[in-house]
């Protein structure tokens, strides 16, 4: 590796990090684990570098990143499952530096998986509808209705829970 | 209250990029470089070859060797008798040798009307 190569490296995570960051951060809801998580991603990333095409490197990132934090929340279940809710729950809430409420973080866990991806890569990866298509596989009228649905179910489950105003 | 606050925008722990560029660096230094690893394979595959060369330009010089040691008789197989008749020659003459009990014994031929056998009379 190449000082250069490297630099260019540095520099696009740079650029890149904040986005990312905030996706995944909304999956796994812990701050050191979704900063990790964002290294590991480009580290995948780096290591398949020469595979690559520069047109599809953004949405092979966000792709990346979102299967990665899907791996890490099975895994924090699973550790819940076998007992150590303690240590999750430690982690989530005192490590966690941003305040989300809980219900929020309630009604974005429960909607299906398909509808959050496109939901955070819309609302927070700065992406087009065409590169998110791209990042997960879908036609980008899909991404589009997806969007929909889920910003919909969203706003029901918050209502709901007196958490959003109806005139929102 | 509104959905805004689940999307507004958050800033990652400080130090990233430096952890990053660290982790590049111990990944880097870990993991030879395709060139290295093309180069080994390269230098590998030239080594069979080379191998492969050698043994196939000296299984010839050992043929070779084997037929020529081959093709030369050995001079008790070209003097014998057992050639001659193979080969339709006129058999040399030759004395006979008898010995009875580790000795030495005379003979005497006694004549044949077949040419093609011999009777001999011991002394």
């Amino acid at each position: 590796m190449t000082s250069v190569d490297k630099a260019q490296w540095i520099d696009v995570y740079r650029r890149l990090e904040k986005p990312l960051y905030n996706v995944v951060y909304r999956v796994i809801w812990d701050a050191a684990e979704s900063q990790d998580v964002v290294q590991e991603t480009f580290l995948r990333c780096w290591r398949r570098k020469d595979d690559i095409r520069a047109d599809g490197f953004k949405a092979l990132l966000f792709r990346t990143a979102l299967n990665l934090a899907s791996n890490r929340r099975r895994s924090a279940r699973l550790w819940r499952v076998v007992g150590v809710d303690a240590l999750d729950e430690l982690a989530d809430e005192s490590v966690s530096p941003h305040a989300i409420s809980k219900p929020m973080r309630d009604a974005l866990d429960r909607l299906p998986a398909e509808w959050r991806d496109v939901l955070l890569l819309t609302e927070l990866a700065g992406m087009t509808y065409p590169e998110i298509a791209a990042a997960l596989g879908i036609a980008e009228g899909t991404v589009g209705s997806r969007r929909t649905r889920a910003l919909a179910l969203l706003r029901e489950r918050l209502e709901v829970q007196g958490v959003v105003s109806h005139e929102y | 209250m509104n959905t805004d606050a689940l999307f507004k925008e958050l800033e990652p722990p400080p130090g990233g990029a430096e952890r990053f560029a660290q982790r590049l660096d111990e990944i880097a230094a870990e993991r030879p470089s395709r060139r290295a690893r093309v180069f080994a394979l390269a230098a590998a595959a030239a080594g069979a070859a080379l191998v492969t060369t050698v043994l196939l330009l000296r299984q010839p010089d050992d043929t070779a060797q084997v037929q020529i040691a081959d093709a030369t008789p050995s001079v008790d197989l070209y003097n014998a008798p057992e050639l001659d008749r193979l080969l339709g020659r006129a058999t040399p003459p030759a004395d006979l040798m008898v010995s009875v009990n580790m000795q030495a014994a005379n003979v005497t031929e006694i004549e044949t009307t077949n040419q093609k056998v011999r009777i001999y009379q011991i002394n």
